[in-house]
């Protein structure tokens, strides 16, 4: 049987500039322009990027940065591996580089692990688009959260329950934050900001949270789509509470530029419409269609 | 993370990487501890994100320079830490660039 010979749209590994290695363990293919790579091989997986003397470096890695928007591991083939020059690849989205003088065993383990790269990324961004779709379905949900940890993870499913989850993400994170370090641990802005100044403030959270006087503490999080196509959100802690009317009775400016920042910013980056219930220790935000 | 460079002028440029939130706090005050800068420069240009506690760090600066708009300079870059300046208004009370 003939060997078949590889092609673009078959190649795993692209070479572009010289000519590639034929020694490679994996299969290889030569584009002469990085442009014929990246634009006409939906296969690329890893971009080997070896262009001839002369060539300005700035240029190189101006085209590299250009083709590492596109989701493939750039490899920078390079005469000697400088610092600085690391330094500017790595800047420029560049995997790694490889050196020119690199026996084949070093090179095949190299463009393996660039592979490997590609493929753990895949993975990753594959996952966070089937959770963003799966959260788009929720119609009820309920959760309970304590930590700071927690906190960050839930942020990005709900805000992917909505549109635009990425402008939103902050503005959950916001208000659970709040939720935890204001209303379970009773840290108050006064606290919390010189724990910040000592850099103090992650260890007193951790601390509270496993102090028999906090500790059964949880937040509550509901999740309400209406047949509007609205999206509820309800956030309960189990504090005291708080004088929630002067907080949000101001303008949205003039609380950015005061206490209730967190809440000012959730308002604006999140939801159409954020209000308090009870005794301050229950937040609603809604999303409109 | 916050890298700070004194210009020769004695101006302070605050160059954030990643993530602006509390977590920068420490290194923020640390940097600007001491009397005021004639000039600060905060640029945002390679932050990815900012919260609430950053748009404070920001305050505090203001403050130190007696809410003189001129003497606070930031780059705001683009995508979320830009538009979270915009949201605050913050081009009201800094040289926003």
């Amino acid at each position: 049987m003939s060997r078949l010979t590889p092609t673009l749209s078959s190649a795993r590994i692209v070479w572009v500039g010289r000519p590639p290695p034929t020694d490679s363990a994996h299969p290889v293919v030569a584009a002469a322009e990085l442009e014929q790579a990246v634009t006409t091989d939906p296969m690329a997986q890893v971009l080997v990027y070896d262009v001839g003397d002369g060539v300005c470096l700035e240029d190189q890695l101006g085209v590299v940065r250009i083709a590492a928007l596109r989701p493939f591991t750039v490899v920078l083939v390079v005469d000697e591996p400088k610092a600085d020059l690391l330094g500017m690849a790595a800047n420029a989205g560049v995997f790694t580089c490889l050196p020119r003088s690199a026996p084949p065993s070093a090179r095949d383990k190299l463009l393996e692990s660039a592979l490997d790269h590609l493929h753990a990324f895949r993975r990753s961004a594959s996952t966070d688009v089937i959770l963003q779709r799966a959260a788009a379905l929720t119609s009820h949900a309920h959760f309970e959260l304590r930590t700071l940890d927690e906190a960050e993870a839930l942020a990005s499913l709900l805000a992917a329950c909505a549109s635009n989850p990425e402008r939103r993400i902050g503005g959950f994170l916001e208000l659970l934050v709040n939720s935890i370090e204001h209303g379970n641990l009773e840290i108050t802005g006064e606290d919390k900001r010189a724990l910040l100044r000592e850099g103090r403030w992650h260890r007193e959270v951790e601390a509270r949270l496993a102090d028999p006087k906090w500790a059964s503490r949880k937040v509550r999080v509901s999740v309400e789509r209406h047949l509007s196509g609205a999206v509820e959100f309800a956030i309960e802690d189990d504090g005291a509470g708080f004088d929630f009317a002067r907080v949000v009775s101001g303008g949205l400016t003039e609380n950015l530029h005061r206490h209730g920042r967190g809440i000012a910013l959730a308002r604006l980056m999140s939801f159409d419409e954020l209000f308090f219930e009870g005794r301050g220790n229950r937040v609603i935000g809604r999303i409109l269609p | 993370m916050i890298e700070s460079t004194k210009q020769s002028d004695g101006s302070l440029t605050l160059r954030v990487k990643g993530r602006f939130n509390f977590s920068c706090y420490k290194q923020f005050n640390d940097a600007v501890a001491g009397p005021p800068a004639p000039h600060y420069v905060v640029d945002l240009s390679g932050a990815e994100y900012m919260d609430s506690s950053a748009l404070g760090m920001l305050l505090l600066l203001r403050d130190k320079v007696g809410q003189d708009t001129s003497r606070v300079k930031i780059l705001a870059g683009a995508g979320q830490p830009n538009e979270v300046l915009k949201l605050a208004n913050f081009h009201r009370l800094f040289s926003v660039v």
